[in-house]
C-alpha cells in the first residue's frame, strides 16, 4: 500500500516479525472479546469506584455551589479547565496516529491506532464534561448552543469559549466516526465470530450489514481516507481553538500569538505519552507484544521527544518574549511561575516536560518498556502541571495588586479529577472488552499475504494474561 | 412625610400585609389571612419608596437621616440632605442601622429570667406589673442607668427617677467627646489622638469638614498632624506622624504653644526636637486648630492635653463638655456591691462590655436583686438581666435628640415595630401608671408618643403644624440648604477657599467650638515663605528612625504600652453584630470578623513574632489572647487593640470572634476628662506559641503598579499655574466618535490611530449619555461608608468568615489601601511608609472597551446604551471568563446561595435582583436609581439633570469623594471634575477606556514612585 508496506512481500512483516498468519491476527483479535480474568475486573471495578467518586463530587458541587471548588474570586478557573485542556490534549496524538500517519502511510500506525482513537474519542468525551463541571449553573449550559430558542437569546460568537464549544463538538463528531468507520469491518468480523446471542445482534447492529465485498471495501476505503483527511485538521485547530480561551484574552501570561502552536505542540505531547501509558500494560495484560513491537515504542519515543522539544522552545520563547516585552505584568507573571508561590508546579513542568524526556535520546530507554513507562507517565503529570500553571498563577497574579491570591485544590476538585480519569478508564477497559481493539484488517495490509508453502513463525510464548494457561494453549493450537 | 398618626395606622395595617407577603414569599409558616391591598393608601405608590427624616442614634454624634421604606418596610438609611451634622452623607455605623432593625438576634419580646425555669417569654403587661412590683418594693434603692438621654426622654427619666424616689446615672463610653468643633478653615490642624474621621465626636462632621479643608488648592495646601503613639485610619490621613511616649503628648501640646523647655520635651516625649520645632512654627503661622484629646488617650496626662490643647486653640479654659462624669459609676458599681441597690434599669450601651474590666461591674451586677435591660439586644449585661423589657430599634421610635447645641432631631417611626417589643419610655409611663404617679412631670399622656408632643409643645412651642414641620425636616434645625438642591457637587475641589457653610451657628447665632480665636477671614493668607518656612517642604523633614523604642525582650515577653482605641465599624462595640460591619475589612489592616494587636515589625522581630502569632496579653487587670498583626503605624514600644468585639453572647454573627481590650483596663478614672484612663498601662506581651489565622485583605504595596497615584503639592501647583487646570492633548471630557473617553495620545500612538475605543462594542454615540465616575483619592480617607452603602443598597449578601478567608467577599466595592508603590512587600513595613498612605476605592470601572463582554458567551456581560457595563444575573451561566478577563478584579461570583437570615431579609431592596449560586456579579453603578430617574425624567418629558443620579457610594461618602454623572456632557460637573491635572485611570496603558477618572493624592512631599511608573 505504501513505501513501508513493500516490506510485506517479503518472509515476515518489518513491523509485526513475530506474526505469521492473518489467522494468527484473527485469533488474537478475537481473544480480547472473550470472558475476561480477574485482572481486567479488579482493574474496571477500580475505573467504576474512581467515576463515582467523580459523580458524587459533581453532584454535591452542583447541588451546594461551586463554592465546593478551590477558586476565588480573581481565580476563576482552577483545576477543572487545567483538567479540560489535559484531555483535550491527550486526544490530540490519537488523531495524529490514526489519521495523520494514515495519510502519510506509516505501517507502523495500524497495530496501535485503534487504541489510540479510542484514546482520543474517550478523552475528548472526558474533556467534554469539565466545561460543562466548570459553570456556575450547569443546568444551563445549553444556552451556549445556537439553536433558534423561545428564550430569544444568541450566544456570543466573539466567545472563546463558544469557539470551544464547535472546536469540542466538531472533534467529537469527525473523531467518532472516523473511529467507527475504521471498526465497521472488524465488526463485522466480530458478528461472525461470536456465538453470544446478544452480542451478536450487537454487532450486527453495528456492522451496518458488511459483508466484505469488493465494492464495499472500495468504498470503505475511501471514506476512510477523507474521513482521515477531515480529522487530519482538527490536530491543529482543535488545540489552536482551546488555547484562544487563553490568548483572546488580555491576562498578562495568557495574551500571547503563541499560544495555538504552543498548545498543539503541548498536547501532542502529552497525548504520545498517554499512549504509551497505555499500551505498555494492554501490551503486558493482553501478550500482544507481536502487536506492539519495540519499533512501536521506538518510534513514539522519537515523537515525544520531538514534541518535548518544541514545548521546551515554547516555554523558552514565552520567557524571551516576556524580558523583551519590557512589560511589567508580562515579567511578573513569568517571574512568579517559576520562583513564586507557585514555583513547585513551574519547575514540575518544567522539568517533566522538558528535561525528563531528553532521556529518550538513547534507544535504550526508548524501547525500555519500564522506563518508557515511567517517564510517560511523568510527562502526563508535567502536562496537567503545564495548564495548571499556565492557568493559576497566572490569575493569582494578574494586573490588580490588590487581588493576589492563592489557590487551594479541595476534595471536591480532586475527586473530579478522579472521577475524570475512572470515567475515560472505564470507556477504555469496555472498548477493550466490546469493540475489536486491534485494526485486523489494517494489520493484514503489513502483513506477508498468505502463501502456499510459506514457513510460520515458531509460536509466540506470550500469554494472555487473564486466561489460564491451558485456556491459551487450546486457542493456540 | 406626613402627620404620624395616620401614618402609623396605616402602618400597622401594610405592616402586617407585609409580614404576611414575607411570610408567603419565603415559605415559612402558614399564612392564615392576607390583607389585600385593595385601598392603596394615597402617600404610597408600590414600588415607590417613601421617605421618612429621622435621626442615627448608632452614635452619639446624632445625624440626620432620611429612610427609605418600601411598602412598609424600612429598607436604606441615607444621610438628610442638607442637615448641619449629616451634611447628607453618612458612616459606615449608620448605614448598618437597617441591620440592626432586622437583627435575628433581637429580643422579640418582653421576658422574665428566672434561675429555676430559665427565660420565659411574658406579656408586656405582666413584665410592668413585675417592674411595678419590684420598685415598690425597693422603695427608693432604684437606679436607672441610661446612656446620654437629651431632649424629653431625659426629662422622664430625670421626673420617673425622682418620682420613685431613686437615682440615675448616665453612663456614655465616648460622651464626653465635643460635637461641635469647627476647622474647615484651618490652615493647620493637629489631632492629638482625635480620630475624628472614625469615632471621634461627630465623625460625619469632620470628616465632611476635613474633606472642606483638604479641597483648597494652591501651595498652601493645609496641612494636618497625627500625634499618638498609633496611627490609625485617622491617623494614616496625616501629612505627617509625631508619635510622642504614651501619656507625654500634653508635652508636645506645650512645646507647640511655645512653652517649656524644647529640649527636655524631646528627651520627655522621644520626638526630635527639630520636629517639634517645625510644628511649632507651623502651626502659628497659619490658621492652626488642635483636636483632642483622642478617647485612646483618657489617662495620665490627658487633663495637661485638654488644657494645653485648649491653650493651642486660644482659649483659657477647655470647653465645659456637658457630658456625663463616670466617677457615678464607680460610684455606682460601689454601691451595687455594698448591696445599696435593688432595682438596676439599664439602658446604656453593654455596660460589661464597654467598662474597664477592673471595674468589676459584672461581679457588682450580681448582687443586685432585679435587673431590668432595655437592651434591643442580648448583650452580655442583657444576659444577666432577669427582666427584659427591649425597647424598640431606632428606627421603630419616637424621640428626639440633641446631638450639640442648636440642633434638636427628631427620631420618628419609620415602619411597625419587627418585634414585640416596646419603647422604654412607654414602658416608663405605664408602670408610672402603676405605681400611681400620674401624671408624670405634669405631662397627661398615656404613650411617649403624646409625652413627647406635650413637651415640645412646652419646650419649643410646637402646636400642630410646628410639629409636622419638625417631623418633615428632621427636626428643629436649620438646613444648610434646601434638601431638594442637595447635589454631590456641593463640595468639589474647585470649591473656593473657605466657601463651606458654617454649621453650628446658625440657630443660636452663637459661634461654639475653639476656633473663635482663629483668623475669621475665609482667605487667612498662608505662611509667607519669607518667614522661612517653606510649607511645601517643611513637614518632609520628618525622621525617617523609627519612633519608638524596641521593648527589651526577656524570657520571651516585654512590656508595652497598650493602646485601646475604639473602632470605626463597632464603635464601642455596640454595633458589633451587625454582619456588614463584621464583613467590612477595617480600613487600616483589612482584617475582617477578628480582633487584632497591632504590633511594630520590628518589636515582632524582637519577640519572634510573625502575623497571626497569638500573643499573650496580661494587665493587672486582665489577660488576653490574640493575634498579631504586624503593622508599622505604631511605635516600636505599643502595642493597640481595637475594641468592639469579645463578647460573649452578643448572637450569632459576633459569637466567638475576637477579643475586648477593655477587660484589661483599669477602673481609675480621669478626673478632667471624665473618661476611665485607657492610656497609660503597661502590659506584658509574649508569644503563646500558637497561631490563629487572621486574613488580611490585599497587598501592602502595589507590586509597581501604581493603581494609587499621589502627586505633590509643588508639582500640582506648577502645572496648574502653567496650563490653568487642564491637561493639554488630554481631553478627557470629550467623546468620540461612537463612544468611549478618548484614547489618550503618545507620541507613538497619536490619537485616532488606533480605532474608536468602543467603537464596535458599546454601540452608543456621540452625545448620548455616558455614565462616568470621578472619584478623588485625596478626598478619601478610607472609612468605607461607601462599602457599607453599596452592600445596603443592592442586596449583597454577607459571605462569612471562613469564604472571606478564601477571598470570596461578595463586596462591589472596595478600598484599596497601599503603604508603597514597589513590589517590596517590606517596604510597606516601616513608619515611614504609612506617610504615603493610599486610599482607593475600587469598583467597576465600566470600561467602554470592556474586557469582560467579548469573552462572555451569552451575552450576560454587555455594553448598553447609556455606557454602562451591564451584567444580566438570569442569562450568567457561571463560566467566570469575565472575571478573568477583569484588569481591576471587580467582579465577584456568587460561589453558594447565601442566606439572609430572617428577618434580615426584610432589608433587601426591592429594586435589585438577589442572586442566586453561580452567577457574576459586580458594581452596576446603582443602575436601579438611573432607571428610576431615567423613568421620572421621561414622564416629565426632559433630559435627565446632572447631578440627579446618585448611586448609593456616591451619596453616602462623607468626604464626598465621587462625582458622577453623564461625562459626554461637557458641561457636567464629572467631566468639568474629570479635566484635571490630577486625573489618571488605573491601567489606561491597556485600552479598555474605564469610565472611573481617578484624581491623585496629594501629597506635601515628593510621592514615591515606581521605577516603573512611566515606563
Amino acid at each position: 500500500m505504501a513505501t513501508e508496506t513493500h516490506e510485506a512481500s517479503q518472509e515476515r512483516s518489518i513491523f509485526h516479525p513475530e506474526i505469521g498468519s492473518y489467522e494468527e491476527v484473527n485469533r488474537d483479535s478475537a481473544r480480547f472479546l472473550t470472558k475476561p480474568g480477574p485482572g481486567y475486573v479488579a482493574l474496571l471495578g477500580l475505573a467504576l469506584v474512581m467515576a463515582g467518586i467523580g459523580l458524587f463530587a459533581w453532584m454535591w458541587q452542583i447541588a451546594f455551589g461551586m463554592g465546593l471548588s478551590g477558586k476565588q474570586n480573581p481565580v476563576g478557573w482552577t483545576v477543572y479547565i487545567t483538567t479540560f485542556v489535559f484531555w483535550v490534549g491527550i486526544g490530540h496524538a490519537g488523531t495524529l496516529i490514526s489519521a495523520i500517519l494514515l495519510l502519510f502511510r506509516a505501517g507502523w500506525r495500524q497495530s496501535i491506532y485503534r487504541f489510540a482513537e479510542a484514546m482520543t474519542v474517550f478523552a475528548v468525551m472526558t474533556a467534554g464534561l469539565f466545561p460543562i463541571i466548570h459553570l456556575g449553573r450547569p443546568w444551563t449550559f445549553y444556552w451556549l448552543i445556537p439553536y433558534p430558542n423561545q428564550r430569544e437569546l444568541w450566544p456570543n460568537f466573539r466567545s472563546p469559549l463558544l469557539w470551544d464549544v464547535f472546536a469540542v463538538t466538531t472533534y467529537l463528531t469527525v473523531s467518532s466516526l472516523f473511529f467507527y468507520a475504521g471498526m465497521i469491518p472488524d465488526i463485522a468480523a466480530a458478528r461472525d465470530s461470536t456465538k453470544v446471542p446478544w452480542r451478536k445482534k450487537f454487532y450486527t447492529i453495528l456492522a451496518l450489514g458488511w459483508r466484505g465485498t469488493h465494492h464495499e471495501w472500495k468504498h470503505w476505503t475511501r471514506a476512510y481516507l477523507f474521513l482521515a483527511a477531515l480529522a487530519t485538521p482538527l490536530v491543529l485547530s482543535v488545540h489552536s481553538v482551546v488555547s484562544w480561551d487563553f490568548a483572546i484574552s488580555i491576562v498578562p501570561g495568557w495574551h500571547a500569538t503563541i499560544f495555538a502552536p504552543y498548545f498543539v505542540a503541548g498536547a501532542i505531547l502529552s497525548g504520545v505519552a498517554m499512549v504509551v501509558t497505555l499500551m505498555v500494560p494492554i501490551r503486558k495484560i493482553f501478550g500482544i507484544r507481536a502487536y506492539f513491537t519495540d519499533l512501536h515504542f521506538d518510534r513514539l519515543g522519537k515523537l515525544l521527544l520531538l514534541t518535548s522539544l518544541i514545548v521546551g522552545l515554547a516555554y523558552g520563547i514565552e520567557y524571551f518574549i516576556a524580558w523583551y516585552s519590557g512589560e511589567l505584568m508580562e515579567r511578573d507573571v513569568f517571574w512568579d511561575r517559576l520562583f513564586g508561590d507557585y514555583w513547585w508546579a513551574g519547575w514540575t513542568m518544567v522539568i517533566a516536560n522538558v528535561l525528563v524526556p531528553q532521556l529518550l535520546w538513547s534507544k535504550r530507554m526508548r524501547t525500555n518498556l519500564n522506563a518508557f513507562f515511567v517517564i510517560s507517565i511523568i510527562v502526563n503529570i508535567g502536562m496537567w502541571y503545564e495548564r495548571f500553571v499556565i492557568i493559576v498563577p497566572t490569575l493569582a497574579r494578574s494586573y490588580q495588586p490588590w487581588k493576589f491570591v492563592n489557590h487551594q485544590i479541595t476534595p471536591v476538585e480532586a475527586g473530579i479529577i478522579i472521577g475524570s480519569f475512572g470515567f475515560f478508564f472505564l470507556l477504555f477497559l469496555v472498548f477493550l472488552r466490546y469493540l475489536p481493539g486491534i485494526s485486523t484488517a489494517e494489520i493484514k495490509e503489513v502483513l506477508p499475504p498468505p502463501m502456499r508453502n510459506r514457513k510460520l513463525p515458531p509460536p509466540r510464548e506470550e500469554r494472555y494474561a487473564y486466561e489460564t494457561p491451558a485456556g491459551y494453549r487450546e486457542v493456540a493450537e | 412625610m406626613s402627620e404620624g398618626l395616620k401614618r402609623r395606622d396605616f402602618l400597622k395595617v401594610l405592616g402586617a400585609t407585609g409580614a404576611g407577603a414575607a411570610a408567603a414569599g419565603c415559605t415559612t409558616g402558614d399564612v392564615n389571612r392576607l390583607i389585600p391591598y385593595a385601598i392603596g393608601d394615597e402617600e404610597i405608590v408600590p414600588s415607590l419608596p417613601t421617605w421618612y427624616a429621622s435621626t442615627c442614634r448608632e452614635c452619639p454624634a446624632g445625624c440626620g437621616i432620611q429612610v427609605e421604606t418600601h411598602e412598609g418596610r424600612a429598607t436604606k438609611v441615607e444621610g438628610l440632605p442638607g442637615h448641619p451634622v449629616s451634611h447628607g452623607n453618612l458612616c459606615a455605623r449608620g448605614q448598618s442601622s437597617v441591620q440592626g432593625l432586622y437583627h435575628p438576634d433581637r429580643i422579640p419580646g418582653a421576658f422574665r429570667v428566672d434561675s429555676a425555669i430559665g427565660r420565659q417569654g411574658v406579656a408586656w403587661s405582666t413584665a410592668e406589673r413585675t417592674l411595678a412590683g419590684a420598685i415598690r418594693e425597693a422603695a427608693g434603692r432604684v437606679v436607672f442607668l441610661t446612656s446620654d438621654y437629651t431632649g424629653t426622654m431625659n426629662r422622664l427619666a430625670d421626673d420617673f427617677v425622682e418620682a420613685v424616689g431613686g437615682r440615675r446615672v448616665v453612663y456614655e463610653p465616648f460622651g464626653a467627646q465635643p460635637r461641635n468643633l469647627e476647622f474647615a478653615e484651618a490652615d493647620v490642624l493637629v489631632a492629638f489622638g482625635a480620630d475624628f474621621l472614625e469615632t471621634w465626636g461627630s465623625p460625619v462632621d469632620y470628616a465632611w469638614q476635613f474633606a472642606q479643608m483638604r479641597s483648597r488648592r494652591g501651595p498652601d495646601r493645609p496641612k494636618f498632624v497625627w500625634v499618638g503613639a498609633h496611627r490609625g485610619m485617622t491617623g494614616l490621613n496625616a501629612d505627617m506622624w509625631v508619635a510622642p511616649r504614651p501619656g507625654t503628648e500634653h508635652l508636645v501640646a506645650r512645646a507647640m504653644a511655645g512653652n517649656g523647655n524644647l529640649a527636655a520635651i524631646a528627651e520627655e516625649t522621644e520626638v526630635p526636637q527639630e520636629t517639634l520645632v517645625r510644628l511649632a512654627e507651623e502651626f502659628g503661622a497659619g490658621n492652626g486648630v488642635a483636636l483632642g484629646p483622642g478617647s485612646s488617650m483618657s489617662g495620665p496626662g490627658a487633663r495637661e492635653l485638654r488644657q494645653a490643647v485648649a491653650a493651642l486653640n486660644g482659649m483659657a479654659q477647655p470647653d465645659e463638655l456637658d457630658a456625663p462624669d463616670v466617677q457615678d459609676m464607680v460610684r455606682l458599681v460601689q454601691a451595687m456591691n455594698a448591696g445599696e441597690v435593688d432595682v438596676l434599669l439599664i439602658d446604656a450601651i453593654d455596660p460589661i462590655n464597654t467598662l474597664p474590666g477592673g471595674l468589676g461591674f459584672d461581679e457588682a451586677l450580681q448582687r443586685v436583686p432585679t435587673r431590668v435591660s432595655f437592651s434591643s439586644f442580648p448583650d452580655d449585661t442583657t444576659e444577666r438581666c432577669n427582666l427584659l423589657l427591649p425597647n424598640h430599634h431606632f428606627l421603630e421610635q419616637w424621640n428626639d435628640y440633641e446631638p450639640r447645641e442648636g440642633v434638636t432631631s427628631l427620631v420618628q417611626p419609620t415602619m411597625r415595630p419587627v418585634f414585640n417589643t416596646k419603647q422604654t419610655g412607654d414602658v416608663l409611663l405605664s408602670v408610672a401608671r402603676q405605681l400611681g404617679i400620674n401624671p408624670l412631670s405634669d405631662i397627661e399622656a398615656t404613650t411617649y408618643h403624646d409625652y413627647i408632643r406635650a413637651n415640645w409643645a412646652e419646650e419649643h412651642g410646637a402646636d400642630q403644624d410646628g410639629w409636622r414641620e419638625a417631623l418633615r425636616a428632621g427636626g428643629l434645625l436649620t438646613l444648610e440648604e434646601a434638601p431638594e438642591d442637595d447635589e454631590d457637587e456641593d463640595a468639589e475641589p474647585e470649591v473656593p477657599n473657605g466657601a463651606s457653610p458654617v454649621p453650628g451657628q446658625d440657630v443660636n447665632g452663637a459661634q461654639q467650638g475653639p476656633t473663635q480665636a482663629a483668623p475669621a477671614s475665609p482667605g487667612t493668607t498662608p505662611a509667607d515663605p519669607a518667614d522661612g518656612i517653606d510649607p511645601a517642604a517643611a513637614l518632609a523633614a520628618v525622621p525617617p528612625a523609627e519612633q519608638g523604642r524596641t521593648p527589651v525582650v526577656s524570657d520571651g515577653r516585654a512590656d508595652f504600652h497598650l493602646v485601646v482605641y475604639p473602632s470605626l465599624r463597632f464603635y464601642d462595640g455596640r454595633t458589633g453584630n451587625r454582619p456588614w460591619l463584621l464583613e467590612l475589612p477595617d480600613p487600616v489592616t483589612k482584617v475582617s470578623w477578628d480582633s487584632w494587636v497591632e504590633i511594630h515589625p520590628a518589636a515582632a522581630e524582637e519577640l519572634g513574632v510573625r502575623r497571626g502569632d497569638l500573643l499573650h496579653i496580661e494587665s493587672p487587670y486582665g489577660t488576653l489572647e490574640a493575634p498579631a498583626f504586624i503593622y508599622p503605624g505604631v511605635r516600636r514600644d505599643v502595642v493597640a487593640i481595637q475594641m468592639g468585639l469579645g463578647q460573649k453572647s452578643f448572637g450569632r454573627y459576633n459569637n466567638g470572634r475576637g477579643v475586648n481590650p477593655n477587660h484589661l483596663l483599669s477602673p481609675a478614672v480621669d478626673e478632667e476628662s471624665g473618661e476611665f484612663a485607657r492610656a497609660g498601662l503597661t502590659v506584658r506581651v509574649g508569644a503563646t506559641g500558637r497561631r490563629h489565622r487572621i486574613y488580611e485583605a490585599g497587598a501592602r504595596v502595589q507590586h509597581d503598579r501604581e493603581v494609587a497615584q499621589a502627586i505633590s503639592v509643588a508639582a500640582l501647583h506648577e502645572a496648574d499655574e502653567r496650563q490653568e487646570g487642564t491637561v493639554p492633548g488630554y481631553e478627557i471630557q470629550t467623546l468620540r466618535g461612537r463612544g468611549g473617553l478618548g484614547p489618550t495620545p503618545t507620541p507613538t500612538d497619536p490619537a485616532g490611530s488606533f480605532p474608536t475605543p468602543g467603537g464596535h462594542h458599546g454601540e452608543y454615540l456621540a452625545g448620548d449619555t455616558r455614565w462616568a465616575m470621578v472619584i478623588d483619592t485625596d478626598r478619601c480617607t478610607g472609612c468605607s461608608a461607601c462599602v457599607t452603602a453599596c452592600n445596603a443598597e443592592n442586596n449583597i449578601p454577607v459571605v462569612g468568615p471562613d469564604q472571606v478567608r478564601k477571598g470570596r467577599e461578595l463586596a462591589w466595592l472596595r478600598i484599596e489601601r497601599y503603604f508603597g508603590v514597589t513590589r517590596d512587600e517590606t517596604e510597606g513595613m516601616t513608619q515611614e511608609s504609612t506617610n504615603d498612605t493610599r486610599f482607593l476605592p475600587m469598583l467597576c470601572q465600566h470600561c467602554s472597551n470592556a474586557p469582560c463582554e467579548p469573552v462572555c458567551p451569552v451575552y450576560a456581560a454587555y455594553h448598553t446604551p447609556d455606557g454602562l457595563n451591564a451584567q444580566v444575573y438570569n442569562r450568567c451561566v457561571g463560566t467566570r471568563y469575565c472575571a478573568n478577563n477583569c484588569p481591576y478584579k471587580v467582579r465577584v461570583f456568587n460561589w453558594f446561595t447565601y442566606e439572609f437570615e430572617q428577618p434580615l431579609n426584610w432589608q433587601l431592596n426591592p429594586d435589585v435582583t438577589v442572586r442566586e449560586k453561580g452567577v457574576m456579579e459586580k458594581c452596576t453603578f446603582c443602575v436601579q436609581r438611573i432607571n428610576e430617574v431615567n423613568r421620572a425624567a421621561s414622564r416629565e418629558g426632559r433630559p435627565i439633570r446632572d447631578g440627579e443620579v446618585t448611586p448609593a457610594c456616591v451619596q453616602t461618602c462623607p468626604s464626598e469623594v465621587f462625582v458622577f454623572g453623564n461625562i459626554s456632557d461637557p458641561e457636567s460637573e464629572v467631566a468639568r471634575a474629570a479635566a484635571t491635572n490630577r486625573s489618571y485611570r488605573v491601567f489606561e496603558e491597556i485600552n479598555v477606556q474605564p469610565a472611573i477618572v481617578y484624581l491623585k493624592r496629594i501629597t506635601h512631599e515628593e510621592p514615591a514612585e515606581s521605577e516603573w511608573a512611566h515606563y
